[in-house]
């Protein structure tokens, strides 16, 4: 009989895609009906043109009919489905725990599966913003030996790249910076950049207003007094007044800067700058600038040539660089990659994982539903028994419960949009910094689609479900059992279901417990300081406040800063405040070049003959206090005093000869540069520091500091006192008396007093901490909550699975309990049964986890994934959750009066 | 008969298009013809409604066709019942039965 359904299935499909042919075999019926009606006709003695008439007007019109067979065929698709629907909605009425239970379980595994993908979505699938992306590449310099994957490139290497390459249509540099500017009265710090003016041309993005920078622009070295601005900072600082090509920005020492373009909006390469400055790369590079490698690079690829061609040039080159030039390139090679790729850079790991992981998600909710629909189905046997006996057929049964998994599925999809849109609001607020592209996280196209096929999806597994028990439908069988508690039925599938779900499960909670693990490791690190209840603000002053002050700026900025900490430390509640141009983990690290000065064929500014002499080093530049307030132990040595300190002239008077100053090392430096002596009074110099010191004397050795990443260990690092290299601005580190919450507004009030000040907001040192474990605890957050929804949800699974069994074996259990079985052997027994499946879960989960878990390498620190607690903590969470969704059901049938469930039994 | 689009009225001649059928295949035209006979000429039914309602019940796998000779050696679409048909006949005319001892419990209550 379901064979006459599929006939009728496959002529409904013929009739969809062989339409011509079916409508020519009705014409020749209705041709046929005609005919046969005017033979009839003519039987009756008309004569032929009167037969015709009479067939066509008793027979109606042909195309009429034509038109109602259309219709029947069209409305039939619509009138079955609403048919379906309305009678699926009216049976959910009815159970509308079932309902309410299977819409959420599938809004929140859609949810939360078309959340993540909106974000990979906008991260990795969309393209970048600029024409051609795929043409676009960057390139660095790398240096296996000294662990060196992405370096800056030096001027050098970057203008033989760009005449000697053919693959590379046009190269272009850049690095970006903090600058020190003032639109109106109070100086800002705005994040800026130096660039090629080709860069703009690589990228395909011309200015909106203004003329942009001329190619020949930067020539004269520096910034040559022009400025290009970004759409924002034309709307906030200018208003977005038409006219303001021409006006003027003062930069840091006051000189006008003539804006000559604005970008559009939107625009903002690299790493989200608001300004740029022109930046000229002369053709040849004289040696020593060969080895300052502090440039980013970024280029467009010919039409001809592929990444892969251009990898290689670029190679090449480097090689011919390594033999030109050995005393600057040799063991320097050149990587190139694709811009897109390096934009994403660490996050595709990241988002890959996440995606995966709440797939397993959205797999055990839709078990779940899927067990609930089949638990329903089995509910219903004995009116399903009823109907068949009176004649209803098989396919119409599947049909409706095909279609109540369908409404669930579809109702389940809509709310599940409904959760996406919020959980991808919390995602983007949640997510760490330094994953880019966010902001282009949007509910278009791709993301609906995504959501549609998955709910098709879980429609298919949800449908499909109850068919599989109908298999052994015994209509008679179950009516003939009477008892609404007889059920029959294959529990293989549900307790596969479980076995599935668990196994699942198993993965979520490993990698969350990886995670877990891997974050406490991460927050227990030493950072070598000590950051509770100190604050941290930003503080500059453009020298051209100095140079208007006095015709000596750098001594007048060290007594400024000397007068700002002075003031400072009288505030109540502040104990000591001290300076730094690096605070750890919050400001980008820029390495310098330092050597000894007994080095072989180092000579003054002359640097050593060997490449190995050269050692790169953190320089940061400090206030006496500093280690003191930081809480950063002084190992050897001793700290910086005030009395070091250059005069007024040796700073700021270019000609005279440069004195010979002090610093400190941190003990990575002593261990690795100095590894068998005492570094104290040994005399280096740095390249950064020479318009200042013409060498320094080693005078202390300090623990080493995380600055970087709290992942990685310490680099080599090169204290300054401030007092004699006041090259940059600083950052204040403030450190209360007591803690108290106040002390950082009555801090922001006194900065705010000095109008020559560009200050950040006046934030915690934990703060900065914070955000430098953003992305691990983002990553965990988010696994340790599928983890949590998927063990809640298996255990949901597990108790159905149990109760179920303990349904089917009341009279069993009856009996027992009647001949002498007491409550917990009760409780033993279906524990037992219940149980078997997740067993089977965990291990076939386990070892899954061990081979998926592979995937999360990158994400974790200072484990393996691999790592047996970890294991061990999931699986015993498991068996927890696991044993106590059994125990509800079981306990409660051992409870059970024996003579009233064997008299309803039978 | 105009096109219908009441249920009830749908099902009337899907029900007697199946009667009809159960008694020996024939083709669209015989089929109309034998409901004229049977109801005694008071049921005519018109190509627009008895096309539509044919192809309603194949799609349904109630009745089955194929292409056959007519008694004068035209080739014509014959129609037969299926099991399905068989049984659908059998559930379909006890509702209608039933429906027509309510109607009248009904219309003879005052």
């Amino acid at each position: 009989m379901f064979a006459d359904r599929v006939k009728g299935w496959r002529k409904r499909l013929r009739s969809v895609l062989r339409r011509s042919a079916v409508e020519r075999e009705l014409d020749a019926e209705l041709a046929f009906h005609l005919r046969m009606e005017e033979e009839k006709n003519l039987g009756q003695g008309m004569n032929p043109a009167a037969a015709r008439r009479a067939a066509i007007l008793a027979l109606g019109g042909i195309e009429q009919t034509r038109e109602a067979v259309r219709d029947v065929r069209n409305w039939m698709w619509v009138e079955d489905l609403r048919r379906d629907l309305r009678q699926a909605l009216r049976s959910f009425r009815r159970a509308p725990g079932f309902a309410a239970a299977g819409i959420l379980t599938l809004a929140l595994g859609i949810g939360a599966t078309t959340a993540v993908f909106s974000v990979v979505h906008a991260v990795l699938l969309l393209p970048l913003p600029y024409p051609d992306p795929d043409r676009l590449v960057r390139f660095w310099e790398t240096n296996p030996a000294q662990s060196v994957e992405r370096s800056p490139v030096s001027p050098g290497t970057f203008s033989d790249i760009r005449s000697r390459s053919r693959a590379l249509e046009s190269v272009a540099l850049f690095f970006d910076r903090d600058f020190l500017l003032t639109f109106g009265e109070r100086p800002t710090v705005v994040r800026g950049a130096s660039v090629s003016p080709s860069l703009f041309e690589i990228l395909g993005t011309g200015p909106v207003l203004g003329p942009g920078f001329a190619p020949e622009a930067g020539v004269s070295g520096g910034q040559d007094g022009e400025i290009v601005i970004s759409h924002s900072v034309w709307q906030r600082h200018f208003g977005g007044a038409m006219d303001v090509i021409g006006r003027t920005i003062r930069d840091q020492d006051f000189s006008p800067l003539t804006v000559v373009g604005v970008t559009p909006a939107g625009f903002d390469f690299p790493n989200g700058v608001d300004v740029w400055f022109a930046m000229h790369t002369p053709a040849s590079v004289s040696a020593a600038r060969r080895q300052h490698r502090y440039y980013e690079a970024v280029a467009r690829l010919d039409e001809v040539s592929t990444v892969e061609e251009a990898r290689r040039e670029v190679a090449a080159i480097a090689a011919q660089l390594e033999v030109e030039h050995p005393a600057s390139n040799a063991g320097w090679g050149v990587r190139l990659e694709r811009l897109d790729e390096s934009v994403v850079g660490g996050s595709r790991a990241t988002l890959l994982v996440l995606l995966g992981l709440v797939g397993c998600l959205l797999l055990i909710a839709s078990g779940n539903v899927a067990n609930l629909t089949i638990a329903r189905a089995i509910a219903r046997r004995h009116e399903v028994a009823v109907r068949v006996a009176l004649g209803a057929g098989a396919p119409r049964l599947f049909r409706q419960w095909a279609s109540e998994g369908i409404l669930l599925a579809l109702l389940g999809g809509g709310a599940g949009l409904a959760v996406a849109y919020g959980c991808t609001r919390a995602l983007i607020a949640l997510a760490p910094a330094d994953i880019p592209r966010l902001e282009n996280v949007s509910f278009g196209g791709p993301v609906l689609l995504f959501a549609i096929l998955i709910t098709c999806g879980t429609a298919i597994v949800t449908s499909l479900a109850p068919v599989t028990q109908s298999g052994r439908s015994g209509a008679l069988e179950a009516l003939a059992g009477g008892s609404r508690r007889t059920e029959s039925g294959d529990p293989r599938v549900r307790e596969w279901l479980v076995s599935i779900q668990v196994a699942l499960t198993v993965v979520l909670l490993v990698s969350a417990a990886l995670l877990l693990r891997s974050f406490v490791l991460l927050r227990g690190v030493d950072l070598g300081f000590d950051r509770h209840h100190v604050l941290t603000v930003e503080v500059r002053v453009p020298i051209g406040h100095f140079l208007e002050e006095t015709g000596r700026p750098w001594f007048r900025r060290v007594e400024f800063y000397d007068e700002l900490i002075a003031d400072l430390e009288t505030l109540p509640g502040v104990l000591s405040v001290a300076g730094v141009t690096d605070v750890p983990l919050a400001s980008e690290v820029v390495d310098g070049s330092v050597w000894r000065t007994d080095a072989p064929g180092a000579h003054g500014r002359q640097s050593p003959s060997s490449a190995d002499d050269q050692w790169k080093a953190a320089i940061p530049v400090v206030t006496p206090g500093y280690f003191a307030t930081m809480g950063i132990p002084v190992l050897r040595g001793r700290a910086f005093l005030p009395s070091d300190r250059f005069t007024s002239e040796q700073l700021s008077d270019p000609s005279s000869p440069r004195p010979a100053g002090v610093a400190i090392i941190n003990k990575a430096m002593a261990q690795r540069f100095f590894p068998d002596e005492d570094p104290l009074g040994k005399t280096i110099v740095l390249i950064e520091d020479q318009s200042f010191a013409a060498h320094r004397t080693i005078i202390g050795v300090v623990g080493d500091v995380r600055t970087r990443t709290i992942a990685e260990p310490a680099a080599p690092a090169v204290y300054l006192p401030f007092a004699q290299h006041p090259g940059r601005g600083l950052s204040l580190i403030v450190r209360p008396r007591a803690p108290a919450p106040q002390v950082a507004n009555v801090v922001a009030d006194r900065l705010r007093e000095y109008p020559q000040v560009a200050m950040s907001e006046v934030r915690p040192l934990a703060g900065v901490v914070g955000d430098a474990v953003s992305r691990p605890r983002f990553n965990l957050l988010l696994v340790g909550s599928f983890a949590i929804l998927a063990l809640l949800l298996a255990g949901t699974g597990i108790a159905g699975v149990v109760a179920y069994i303990v349904t089917r074996r009341t009279n069993e259990i009856a009996v027992r309990m009647a001949l002498g079985a007491s409550g917990t052997d009760v409780v033993r027994l279906l524990m037992r049964d219940g149980l078997r499946p997740v067993v089977f879960g965990l291990v076939a989960g386990g070892l899954i986890a061990v081979a998926v878990t592979r995937a999360l390498r990158s994400l974790l620190f200072g484990l393996a994934p691999s790592d047996l607690m970890s294991f061990g903590v999931a699986g015993a969470a498991l068996l927890l959750v696991a044993g106590v969704a059994a125990m509800l059901p079981a306990r409660r049938a051992a409870r059970l009066d024996p003579m009233t469930a064997i008299r309803a039994g039978l | 008969m105009p096109r219908e689009t009441s249920d009830v009225l749908r099902g009337t001649l899907d029900l007697l298009i199946l009667k009809t059928l159960s008694l020996q295949p024939l083709h669209g035209w015989g089929i109309s013809q034998r409901i004229q006979q049977i109801s005694s000429d008071a049921l005519r039914v018109g190509q627009g409604s008895l096309y539509p309602a044919l192809q309603r019940l194949e799609h349904q796998g109630w009745i089955d066709s194929e292409w056959g000779t007519s008694d004068q050696n035209q080739p014509a679409k014959f129609y037969r019942l299926t099991a399905s048909g068989r049984r659908a006949l059998k559930v379909e005319a006890e509702s209608w039965r039933r429906y027509v001892h309510l109607m009248d419990l009904i219309l003879d209550s005052n």
